[in-house]
């Protein structure tokens, strides 16, 4: 493993330390009827450095049912969010949308992935409109709470409902906090690098460059 | 004369804005370019961008946001919190004077809550926008797509 790859370990690490610790009090005040919702547990391993990335099974935007598997022998670049999102969301899945743009013929070694932490709302058909607003290859996962808490742990991301001020329990209009990272992955399903929201899209393709080329 | 000055006056506001920026006045206040991102199915929540100027030597206000299109509007900022994504209310805006605050993707908006319809591509609404000195000011915001970083088209 090289010195930088060592360094972005550690840094995400960091990152879900602080997270949980953070999600912790979050999870105390926020949703004590809700902890399956938060897939924050499991995502830092003893020795300090966080795993990304593993198995999963889903629903693709299509309704197809797919895994892991059927993700390898191309690159990943993968982000999570839900649809109802209207700011940091629709950013990142432009500048994904960009990157490849940019990426050129290389594009087609790259999958791009919007994952949801809303299945409750993102249903197939509804991650499949969303995504015609962007790149034309990406695809869409969602799945049962359970199997989208069990990709988020996987990913070492969190996520949870923020409660409304209006009406508890019945509020269809809830918003979510989540983790805000696009990863990665190679065609092995090893994690590579993770991207915040907010990165221009050049940065993106040179690093995406860099490891199609290692 | 007059003429000449009107002329000189379109002539360097065209030169500040040559992408022909809408733009809205209220007394030493400016807001520019407002904008919207088209919203996807059935989702109730959307965002406006906008840039507000206070040309004048004091300080003002930005207390309350109100429009047709939804039930309610905050001004909200995204930020990173323990590695979470999260939006707060911010309640009102201090416009501090000879100086402009940005609204745009990632950090500041004004987030409509309770879409009555959702916002189509192309369209636009109108927006009332309530100063503590200034008073109010309706402006026009235009949508563009899902996704979109910037305004794009010419108003
Ligand atoms: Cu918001």
């Amino acid at each position: 493993m090289s010195g930088r790859k060592v360094g972005i370990g550690i840094t995400i690490s960091v990152v879900a330390v602080a997270a949980l610790i953070g999600a912790g009090i979050r999870y105390a005040v926020d949703f004590q009827q809700k902890p399956a919702q938060s897939g924050i547990s499991g995502t830092v391993k003893s020795s300090g450095i966080a795993r990304i990335g593993g198995a999963f099974s889903m629903a693709d935007h299509k309704g197809r049912q797919v895994t892991d598997r059927d993700f390898l022998g191309k690159f990943m670049l993968i982000s999570f969010g839900y649809t109802y999102c209207p700011d940091i969301c629709p950013t990142e899945l432009q500048t994904m949308s960009e990157a490849l743009d940019a990426l050129g013929e290389q594009a087609d070694k790259v999958q791009p992935v919007f994952a949801t932490i809303d299945p409750e709302r993102d249903t197939a058909a509804v991650l499949a409109d969303y995504l015609s607003n962007f790149h034309p290859r990406f695809m869409g996962l969602t799945g049962t709470a359970t199997q989208v808490a069990d990709i988020a742990r996987t990913f070492g991301v969190y996520y949870s409902k923020v409660k409304s001020q209006n009406a508890p329990g019945q509020d269809k209009d809830y918003l979510m906090n989540h983790s805000a990272y696009m990863f990665l992955m190679d065609g092995n399903g090893k994690f590579r690098a993770a991207f915040r929201a907010g990165i221009a899209h050049d940065g993106m393709v040179r690093r995406i460059r860099d490891e199609l080329a290692k | 004369m007059r003429f000449l000055s009107l002329a000189l006056v379109a002539m360097l506001s065209l030169a500040a804005h040559p992408a022909a920026a809408s733009e809205f006045k209220i007394g030493s206040l400016t807001v520019e370019t407002p904008w919207s991102r088209a919203t996807p199915g059935k989702a109730r929540s959307g965002v406006v961008y906008l840039t507000i100027s206070n040309q004048g030597n004091a300080p003002d206000k930005l207390m309350s946001i109100s429009t047709s299109v939804a039930k309610r509007a905050e001004i909200h900022r995204s930020q990173m919190k323990d590695g979470m994504m999260t939006m707060d209310s911010i309640g009102a805006l201090t416009l501090r004077p000879s100086s402009s605050v940005l609204l745009r993707p990632g950090g500041l908006h004004v987030m409509l809550m309770g879409l009555l319809a959702p916002l189509k591509r192309g369209g636009s609404f109108d927006m009332t926008l309530k100063f503590e000195k200034a008073g109010s000011l309706t402006v026009k915001v235009a949508i563009e797509k899902i996704g979109a970083s910037a305004p794009t088209r010419p108003h």
